[in-house]
């Protein structure tokens, strides 16, 4: 896929677990596997608001588009 | 999450009671078809043995498409239709419904009644109907795959 989802990059730069990002975003773990494997098709703005409000970071620390 | 209503448990009451009438039906008609034929005013009695036949076909065609429906509506009941078993159901439906509109359409060439042609249209419009249905439910697992993941 084009879009990377860093996620596990900047978790581990915070240090904080997948569940407890889960928990502080009210997303269900299993979704932010999801999107941490790179297997998400999509996310909402929302989502995506709260996990940089979570992780004090930018979308663009999340989000990387790789030439195919 | 799914809304399960009266409407839902009457009809599946309806199918499972015709899916098991139409194995009993079938099952009697070698036994009955002779009986069967002399109500009708055939001009050719050795029609009887191709008449049992089709009637004979007709019925397992009909408790085929009747099994069909009746997982369906398990998968329906339980809350997760949109999955591609049953994407395969209609198409199997739509598969058995043609099988019945040749049987009939030939039929129609042998021996025409307006019953006959009729039966024949129902089943053509049975099998565009499954056809139809199949596609739409295609999309729709689609549509649900994508909402699923997205987070």
């Amino acid at each position: 896929m084009s879009i990377v989802v860093n996620l596990d990059v900047i978790m581990a730069k915070r240090k904080i677990g997948l569940m407890d990002l889960a928990e502080k975003i009210n997303i269900t773990p299993a979704n932010l596997s999801v999107l941490k494997n790179n297997k998400a098709k999509a996310i909402r703005f929302s989502t995506l608001e709260d996990i940089c409000k979570a992780l004090d970071c930018q979308p663009a620390d999340i989000l990387e588009y790789v030439k195919d | 999450m799914y809304k399960k209503s009266l409407t839902h448990y009457i009809s599946k009451i309806v199918v499972d009671v015709l899916f098991y009438l139409s194995i009993l039906c079938t099952v009697l008609v070698p036994f009955t078809a002779s009986k069967l034929f002399g109500w009708i005013d055939y001009p050719n009695q050795s029609y009887l043995v191709a008449f049992t036949a089709m009637i004979f076909v007709s019925g397992l065609c009909c408790t085929y498409i009747l099994f069909n429906l009746k997982v369906m509506f398990l998968s329906l009941l339980s809350g997760n239709p949109f999955t591609d078993e049953n994407v395969g159901h209609f198409r199997k439906i739509a598969v058995t419904c043609f099988v019945m509109t040749v049987i009939y359409t030939v039929k129609c060439f042998v021996l025409f009644t307006v019953a006959t042609l009729v039966i024949a249209v129902i089943f053509m419009v049975g099998t565009l109907f499954c056809l139809t249905l199949k596609d739409l439910f295609k999309q729709a697992i689609n549509y649900k795959t994508e909402n699923e993941l997205t987070i």
